[in-house]
């Protein structure tokens, strides 16, 4: 019933845990900004950022398996860069015959690829930290703090408690579809009832599991069914919250002070980051 | 003109958008401090009468007064302050990120001030004995746990009149037990929606019997439950 | 874990900073237009409608249905959204699903979030109504009219919104355009059948169930006559755009004009500490390896702190 995987949180007790929600989002965007600044090759800053994102994953007691795991996410798109290996001009590094082809990786191309592979890994590691080292309701707080509009902070927050509900409800459906796609050689286990829909469906459909357009259209009565649930439900909730004096502006309780021990850390890792992107620069 | 009844009730007629009358003449009044039963099958209308109690739904040909105050346009948000109504789907009445802002959300748009917000969400857990899930995230609950969070919304408005619909629906048994201790203990006039006839029994002495849209009995509990022909008569069992 | 619909959440990294703030710029002047727009026209409802319907759109995305062998077509939902919503609160709607992707599941980086909003909110709700409002008239509203006007404008929403990813990375520096565009197009072609396919399949549900839901928004026609011009303007823009940049020889070069921009900014600092890569030391590779030994410091000593520090946790709980 619980689908917990999705979310991201893991409670743990750390410093960067403790650390006021606003803090952490303006550093951490602060940090890929940084990253983001930098130019091509500027080995030594990166790595003097790769220290600073290693302390803090260190700090924040979350393991960096946990975190290198995640990081793995941005992989697939590496495939998008990788073109500059060979287009970018530059003395060659490595050439191989394929056939008729000859590919040439300049170094210009691979010193590029390779800071933006870096950068990217970097950047994505940060994130990762801020969102599993923060509460959703708190980045909640730092989204106002940060000028977002109330409004579409309200929104966050109601789509992310509703997220779990509805993620709960399309398993259902996929499990009740799954239910019904029982493979006719699989009549054992699955009952000859089943066994039977998927004979007449396959049959009618003149393949076994349908046709593409057959399959896509069951998924898309899912998701037509998801929606309308959603209305529905949209509807309920609205009645709750007008039946709690909701009256269409949001309203919250103004935001607490930093104390002032944070206020210094936000300081120290902004000023750390303006002298990082400068020392890049100085190459 | 407040003839000291928490609720009335006058003549109340209602027909959806679709058509479909789902009130005819509906005519009841609840004095305060009452524990009244709503019973009859599904579609007898049941939920559209609780939706007019506080303002959700509104009809043209009759009356709804609710603690003296009769429900106009102007008198809606002062209505709503009265009556708490708690839904039957608590993932309907639980929107926020957080147990406390849930709770805090009626006091919240009252207009009061933070400090008698945070007063007022205390009192309302301690009344249903969840202090410790102030800070909790509310799909981390279970049904039996949201129920009471959601009974806690409408407590820290401080109304003077309950409604609930199907408050012991998908409880386990020990969840039932505990929601029925806590409603007993409750000293707020109620109106209670509901299928749980032995629910009705142990704790709600009046009992009204609705069905298509019209109330088709209003009397004591003993003498309802004692009449086989109009339980069946209206698909009621306990 | 997360299904990632369609490979268009562009990660950090991959654009540089002038094009992610352009987008970021362009992405928020959007969405306070869409505010203010949606605010008028939902009202009081807006927040749980549009905050339910984002939650909806997510776990939809979670849909999926086998394409051939081990490929699975997924859903992105601005066509749908626009549909049911109209194009303002499906183009909020759309914002928070593209920024909680980005921001819990990092599909999708932060600094890059203004352009994957732009190109999964924006371009794909505005490219969905302005091709959903045509295919409809052209059809004059017949039943199967609805079924074409959807995967039309699904299929379309989901190849422009790549074309201009395409250009993003290609303005970068990243991809060079004359690969970029043609291989994104290529890919996306084929994942917008999948879109189409099941946003038809979901118009078929509504159709039967709740054809109120659909009607609600053809009311909006008058109103949203910008958004259609918009949209058309976008769609024909980058069908334009994408050719001219992919027949350019050499993708990097109008790139190299743009670093030359900012290289003339470089340049002053650079004149001034000529032979300096690292306060002191001249040779870039000796100041990365002093960069790293100054890095593996920073790092154990964190350790050692932190390691201190448990060690104090847990003298002081066991007292």
């Amino acid at each position: 019933m619980h689908v917990h995987f999705l979310d991201p949180y893991r409670p743990r007790p750390s410093l960067i845990h403790a650390l006021d929600p606003r803090i952490k989002l303006v550093l951490a965007l602060a940090f890929i900004l940084a990253v983001a600044l930098l130019p091509i090759g500027a080995w030594p800053a990166y790595v003097l950022l790769l220290a600073v994102i290693l302390s803090v994953v260190m700090l924040s007691e979350l393991g960096a398996g946990f975190v290198l795991k995640r990081s793995a996410l941005v992989l697939p798109f590496v495939l998008a860069a990788l073109p500059i290996l060979i287009t970018a001009k530059g003395a060659p590094l490595w050439s191989a015959s394929l056939g008729a082809w000859t590919i040439v990786i300049s170094d210009a191309g691979a010193e590029r690829f390779l800071s933006i592979l870096f950068k990217s890994w970097l950047s994505v590691q940060m994130a990762i930290v801020l969102a599993a080292a923060t509460p959703f309701p708190q980045l909640l707080l730092a989204m106002r703090a940060v000028r977002i509009p109330r409004l579409i902070v309200a929104i966050f927050g109601l789509m992310w408690r509703y997220l779990f509900v509805l993620v709960d409800e399309v398993l259902r459906l996929l499990r009740a579809r799954a239910a019904r796609s029982g493979d006719p050689r699989e009549a054992s286990e699955t009952g000859w009832r089943t066994a039977r829909k998927a004979r007449v469906a396959a049959g009618a459909a003149g393949r076994r599991g349908g046709t593409l357009a057959w399959r896509a259209r069951v998924a898309g009565g899912m998701a037509g069914n998801l929606l309308v649930r959603s209305f529905d439900r949209g509807e309920r909730i609205y009645a709750a919250m007008a039946a709690r004096g909701y009256d269409g502006e949001v309203r919250a309780f103004p935001l607490p002070a930093i104390p002032a021990g944070q206020r210094i850390i936000l300081g120290g890792g902004l000023a750390l980051l303006v002298l990082l992107v400068f020392l890049g620069y100085l190459m | 003109m407040n003839n000291g009844f928490a609720a009335e009730i006058e003549h109340l007629s209602f027909a959806y958008g679709d058509g479909h009358q789902a009130l005819r003449d509906v005519s009841l009044a609840i004095r305060p401090g009452e524990k009244v039963a709503l019973v009859g099958p599904n579609g007898a209308g049941k939920s559209t009468l609780m939706l007019h109690l506080n303002g959700i739904l509104r009809s043209g040909s009759g009356t709804v007064r609710v603690g003296g105050l009769t429900l106009d346009d102007k008198t809606v948000g002062r209505v709503r302050a009265k009556v708490g109504l708690v839904f039957q789907d608590p993932d309907d009445q639980l929107f926020s990120p957080t147990v406390f802002d849930d709770v805090a959300f009626g006091p919240i748009y009252q207009g009061l001030a933070e400090r008698e917000v945070r007063a007022r969400v205390a009192a309302a857990l301690a009344d249903v004995h969840m202090q410790e899930y102030i800070g909790r995230i509310s799909h981390h609950l279970s049904v039996g746990e949201k129920k009471r969070i959601a009974i806690a919304t409408v407590l820290s408005m401080e109304p003077e009149f309950l409604v609930l619909d199907e408050p012991t629906a998908g409880l386990d048994p020990r969840a039932r037990r505990g929601l029925i201790t806590l409603l007993r203990a409750l000293p707020q006039t109620m109106l209670i929606s509901t299928h749980d006839l032995r629910m009705v029994a142990e704790l709600l002495p009046r009992t009204v019997v609705m069905d298509g849209g019209r109330i088709m009995a209003d009397r004591p509990t003993a003498e309802v439950l004692a009449d086989a022909a109009l339980l069946a008569a209206h698909g009621l069992e306990l | 874990m997360h299904y990632s619909p369609v490979p268009m959440h562009i990660p950090d990294g991959f654009l540089s900073v002038v094009v992610s703030v352009l987008f970021w710029i362009a992405s928020l002047a959007v969405m306070a237009y869409a505010l203010k727009r949606v605010n008028q026209d939902l009202g009081e409802k807006q927040v749980p409608l549009m905050g339910v319907l984002a939650a909806a759109i997510f776990a939809g995305q979670m849909l999926n249905f086998t394409v051939a062998g081990g490929t699975s077509g997924h859903l992105l939902g601005a066509t749908l959204a626009t549909v049911l919503l109209g194009p303002w609160a499906a183009t909020l709607v759309m914002i928070c699903v593209v920024s909680v992707q980005a921001l819990i599941f990092q599909d999708g980086g932060l600094l890059a979030l203004g352009a994957n909003i732009f190109n999964m909110a924006i371009v794909g709700v505005m490219v969905s109504y302005f091709a959903y409002q045509t295919l409809q008239k052209l059809t004059r509203g017949r039943t199967w009219g609805v079924y074409v006007s959807g995967f039309g404008a699904a299929w379309l929403s989901i190849f422009v919104a790549s074309l201009a990813a395409a250009l993003e990375l290609a303005l970068s520096g990243t991809s060079p355009a004359n690969l970029a565009v043609p291989a994104m197009a290529a890919v996306h072609a084929i994942i917008g059948i999948g879109e189409g396919l099941i946003t038809v399949g979901a118009l078929g549900f509504l159709l039967g169930a709740r054809p109120d839901l659909l009607k609600r928004q053809e009311a909006g026609v008058p109103a949203g006559r910008v958004v259609w011009v918009v949209g058309l303007v976008i769609a024909l823009g980058l069908a334009v755009l994408s050719p001219l940049a992919s027949s350019h020889p050499d993708g990097l070069e109008w790139v190299a004009e743009q670093q030359g921009f900012i290289g003339l900014a470089q340049g002053p600092l650079y004149d001034v500490i000529p032979d300096y890569a690292f306060p002191g030391i001249s040779d870039p590779a000796l100041a990365t390896i002093v960069a790293g030994l100054i890095g593996t410091v920073l790092v154990f000593a964190v350790a050692m702190g932190l390691a201190f520090s448990r060690r104090r946790r847990a003298r002081v709980t066991a007292n």
